[in-house]
This record gives structure tokens, sequence and C-alpha cells, in this order.
């Protein structure tokens, strides 16, 4: 594998109509799965060797600023609310009745234990604005048609990863297959993605799943059961004294 | 118990308006029930082993809520307690202890009173809430948590925390009642009463939220039994970690001129490391620190309160939580004064054996310097097993 530093140079000296092309590619794909606004409800399964765990959730989120997260399974943990605004992530714990305001380490921690950190869950960073896109090459997968393309984090932006790649459909700008690299160049994570079609009035995958590189038989299924985009949503929704509220 | 029927009073209440709720809004249930069966195995011993003495809880929850309208809701939930074992017998007036309360109604009783052998029931949530856009009301007994801190809360003027009563995290209820005014432009507005049987116990405040600069503000300002009391806290980061503070004034409200005030004061930073690594520091001041005999004596049966919270002028915090896997953590806590050099340490592992079947393995040991000895005072292993439904 290249050194991360020779990847980054590599980048620089690409074409600019083909890294702008790439751009507009992520950019898409980012946005097909965004929307202004989005409703869903979605099952996360963590699988391990020995065991497994299930856990349902909804979420409402607009734009890169707003998110909110409400767990409905299992029973034990019915009930707690993540809230992100902008960089900050507060936390409604119903058994004690308080909200806890999160450190910022902790968005680039695992989440709820699962494959997918935090940042998954609440994009704190942007796959289209806080990395350097560039086309590397085509595949085909799952009989689609798709750009191999290669992101690496601008300079100035926090982001977890070191290096990410993504496969994306040429026709409908879907992410079919990521890698995510750390800083030093080890793949951490993969995500595949299955299952596609018509989620919200858009063409999607229902099902993803993580896979990490280093563990056997480890992997993190994120299924969507319900998906709504562009419903208004009130910015004030998004508020701390509105997280108790959460049905 | 008397107060019971009140209870099916309010329920009878909540129900009238189930069925203009269903067309509203059909997707939240009328009725929401969960809780949960504990079963909590405690060992004590001290130095030597000859004074092994065992306690045991069989301890249910039953939560239930009632969504009348989408405005207005009724919640009571239960707690019942199985005791048995030595300390049952060992503890002077037991059933008493496990079973005071200082609000207006009692809503408690004692089924079984046994030499070793005690039933108690406690109601600790049973109110009313009116809920719209700008405003939040709730009346009757409830939890009134003003705290920012995840160990020492000197602004949870309502119900103090003790973090060695891990067995209870819902805290007792207060008997008050709380208005909550959320302005649109993002600040609350809460006031929050507590009448108490006598004209000394009443606590009564405003609190004042906001968020700016990327940090929660809080100010608050009222009467704390027999004190005035202002209070501020915040929540905020520096660079990665979180920085949490919280400083309560208390002043008599007799004689005020002619006598000092208490500062209860706390600060914690917290911060989450590769490899699931989790570690929270925080360090508690009290001006006016009351020692040991105000505590009952007792390090490990603390009476506290927002103005009290340890017994000592410093305590020092450190807890370190590492997540093997999901359903696997351990998390230990240290907290230190220099006074006698007491020292708790609090060990605890947990294990979520199966969805809804948690089992924890604790253990409490405390240490201190008494007369020209420093000896350990006691240490208690407990294992606990938790269904949810």
């Amino acid at each position: 594998m290249l050194p991360l530093r020779i990847i980054w140079l590599l980048s620089l000296i690409a074409p600019a109509t083909f890294a702008q092309d790439a751009t507009a590619i992520i950019r898409k794909a980012d946005e097909r799965a965004k929307g202004k606004s989005s409703f869903a409800t979605f099952t996360i399964q963590v699988i391990r060797p020995n065991w497994k765990r299930e856990i349902k959730m909804k979420s409402w989120t607009k734009g890169n600023d707003l998110a909110m997260l409400l767990v409905t399974s299992p029973v034990k943990d019915k009930g707690i609310v993540y809230l992100k605004r902008k960089k900050e992530v507060w936390n409604w714990i119903p058994s004690i009745e308080r909200t806890i305001k999160l450190p910022p380490s902790m968005m680039s921690q695992s989440w709820m234990g699962t494959d997918f950190t935090n940042d998954d869950l609440v994009k704190e960073a942007s796959i289209a604005e806080d990395y350097r896109h560039s086309i590397v090459g085509d595949s085909v997968i799952d009989e689609r048609d798709s750009y191999k393309i290669l992101l690496l984090p601008k300079p100035e932006s926090a982001v977890v990863w070191g290096k990410v790649l993504m496969w994306v459909d040429k026709k409908d700008n879907i992410i079919m297959y990521a890698e995510y690299y750390d800083e030093d160049g080890g793949m951490v994570n993969s995500l595949r993605t299955y299952d596609i079609k018509m989620l919200g009035g858009r063409l999607l995958p229902a099902r993803m799943e993580m896979i990490p590189a280093a563990k056997k038989n480890n992997k993190t299924v994120f299924i969507y059961n319900e998906l709504q985009f562009d419903k208004p949503i009130d910015d004030n929704f998004f508020t701390s004294q509105n997280m108790p509220r959460l049905q | 118990m008397k107060p019971v029927k009140s209870i099916w009073f309010f329920i009878a209440l909540s129900f009238t308006g189930i069925s203009s709720a269903q067309e509203e809004e059909n997707k939240v249930p009328q009725v929401e029930i969960k809780g949960y069966i504990k079963d909590l195995q405690g060992m004590s011993f001290s130095d030597n082993l000859d004074s092994l003495s065992s306690i045991n809880i069989l301890h249910n929850r039953i939560n239930l809520k009632v969504n009348a309208s989408p405005k207005l809701s009724a919640r009571i939930e239960i707690r019942n307690r199985l005791f048995w074992g030595d300390q049952v017998n060992q503890i002077q007036s037991f059933s008493k202890l496990i079973s005071r309360y200082n609000g207006l109604v009692d809503l408690s009783h004692i089924w079984i009173d046994k030499r070793n052998l005690v039933m108690h029931t406690v109601i600790d949530r049973l109110l009313l809430q009116y809920q719209s856009e700008k405003w939040d009301v709730k009346l009757g007994r409830q939890r009134i948590n003003w705290g920012i801190n995840n160990t020492w809360n000197p602004n949870d003027i309502f119900n103090a925390y003790d973090i060695l009563d891990f067995d209870y995290e819902e805290r007792p209820g207060n008997d008050a009642i709380r208005i909550q005014y959320y302005s649109p432009k993002n600040f609350t507005v809460e006031l929050a009463c507590k009448p108490g049987k006598k004209k000394d116990e009443t606590i009564a405040a405003l609190l004042y939220k906001f968020n700016k600069r990327n940090t929660d503000w809080q100010l608050l300002a009222g009467i704390f039994q027999q004190d005035w009391v202002l209070g501020s806290g915040w929540a905020g980061n520096i660079k990665k970690a979180g920085f949490k503070g919280e400083i309560s004034y208390f002043h008599p409200r007799k004689n005020w001129l002619d006598t000092n005030g208490t500062i209860s004061a706390s600060l914690m930073a917290d911060q989450t490391f590769e490899k699931e690594w989790y570690v929270s520091l925080a360090v508690l001041f009290n001006s006016n620190p009351q020692g040991i005999q105000a505590f009952g004596g007792n390090i490990f049966v603390n009476e506290l309160s927002a103005k009290q919270l340890f017994p000592y002028r410093y305590a020092f915090y450190s807890g370190i939580m590492k997540s093997f896997s999901p359903v696997l953590s351990m998390n230990t806590s240290i907290i230190y004064s220099p006074e006698k050099n007491t020292l708790i340490i609090f060990p605890s592992f947990s294990w979520n054996a199966a969805a809804n079947l948690d089992i924890n393995f604790i253990a409490q040991s405390f240490f201190a310097h008494t007369g020209q000895q420093y000896k350990t005072l006691g240490n208690t292993i407990f294992l606990r097993t938790k269904w949810s439904f």
C-alpha cells in the first residue's frame, strides 16, 4: 500500500475536472441518502461470533447540523435520546430523568458498542465537504457499473478516517461499497450495501453491513424499516427540552 | 394507605381523554408499562471474615404512564422490595431506615416487618403532566434533577445523588410543582417548589438555562430549607474533553448579617479514548464540612443534600471505564479525601447476558484513619441480576 502522503500527493496532481466530477458524484450520493430533512425508523443488529443484539431506533435529521435519535428497543434502553446540534451532543437518560452533555471525543468512538461510530450516525463529518475526491477506477458491483472514488480528508477538517474508498453506482449515484482506512493506511471497516429499493421516494439500499477488518465474524447490520424525506421539521424540534417528549 | 385512592382517581381522570387522543395521535400508545425485577445479593465484611454478614434484596419496579392526550399525561411508578439476611436483623430499626421520607404525603407501606424479613412498597412517582410547545407543568411526586456533573451535583438542590447508592438510579421523588417555560429563543426558565411539612423544610427556586459559545449554562436562586441559595453551573468542553462545573452558595435566612454561608462546588472533566476507554475526573469542595457525624456517623449510609455532598472539605474522584464489547464493561471509581486519608474503591463489572438480562458484579471498600491506625472500615461485594420488561 502506498504511504498516505503519496496518495495525497497523487490526489493533488489529478486533473481538476476529474476531481470536480468525483466531488459531484459524492455530493449526489450523499444528498440522496440525506435530503434536506429526514425521518427514519431502523434496526441495528450487532453480530459477534457468540452472540447477537438488536437495537431499534427512530431518527430525525435536518441538514448536517441537526439530528435526534430515539431508542425504541430493547426495553431497558427505551426512551434514551441523542441530540446533535452542530458540534454539540446531548444524551437524555429517562431512568435518571436527566440530560448529559457528551464530551466531543465521544463522537469518534464506537456507538453503543456497534461497528458504527457516533460520527457515522449523527454524521458530523460530511463525505462531500470534509474530503477531496478523485476517481481512481471502475468496477461492477451487484451488476451495477460503479466508479471507484478516493476520499482524502481536507487538511483543516477533523475527520475520523485517514482515507476512504467508495464505489458509487454510475447511473443512480448509490454507494455500493466503501472501505475506511485509519491514518496509518490500515483498513478499519468495510461497508457493503444491499437490497436496493424505493425508500422515501428514492432508490436506496435498505440494508447496510459494516464489517470490521480486524475482527473475524463480527459485523453490524443497519436496516431501514421506514424512511421519509423533506418533510418540514422546525429547528425547535432539535432542542434538549424536546428530548424527553419524543415518542 | 389512603393516598392509593387518589392514584386511581388520577388514572380514571386521565382515561376520560383517551377517545379524542386516539384520533389526534394514533402512534403514541395510551398506556405504557415497563419496569424490571432485580435480585441483589450482598456480602459485607471488615478486616476479619468473622464479621461476614449478608443482605438480599428482591426488587421490582413498575413504571406506568397514561397518555390521556398529546398534552396531558399521568405517571405512577412503584418500587417494591423484599429484604432478608443478617443485615436486616443487625441494622437497628431497619424498616424505618428504608421507609423514611420527608415529603408531604406518605406513599409507602411496610407489608412485612419481621426480624429478618422486611417487605416495603413505595410510590416514588405520582404526577400529572401538562405539556405544550412552550410550557411543561408537572404536579405531584416527581424527580427534579438540576445536576450537570456525573459525580457530585451542588446544583441538584431537590434531590442530591449519592454515587455509592448504585441500586437506586431513579432516586426518590419530591412532592412538588414544577413549571418550565421553553422560549423559542433557546432559553428555559423553570420554577420548582417542594413545600415542606414544616416551614423550614421548603425548597423553592428559579432556574434559568441557556446555551452560549457551545456551552450550556444555568443560574439558580431560591430558598433551600433554612437558607437562601444561589447557584450556577455549566457544561462545555476544552478541546476533546468535556468540562463541567457546578457551584452553589447557601446562606442562612435567619440573622443573615451575622452568619456565614456554605459553598458547595464541583468541577469535572471527562474524555473518551481509543479502544473504548472512558476517563472522568472530579473534585468537590465544601467550605463548611460537617464531618462524619452529620452523615449518621457512617460514610456508607449517606443522607446527603446539595449543601453537604460529602463529609469533608475536599473530595477527589476518578472513574475509569472500559468496554470490552457491547455486552461487557468494567468501571472503577475511586474517591479520596485528604481528611483521615479516606478512600473508597468502587469497582464494577457489567455483563448484558441476554437482550433484557443484565448481570453486575460490584464491590465497595472503605478505608480511613481511625485513631492511630489506618483501617479497612468495611467491604461489600454485590451480585445483581436484572431482568427488564
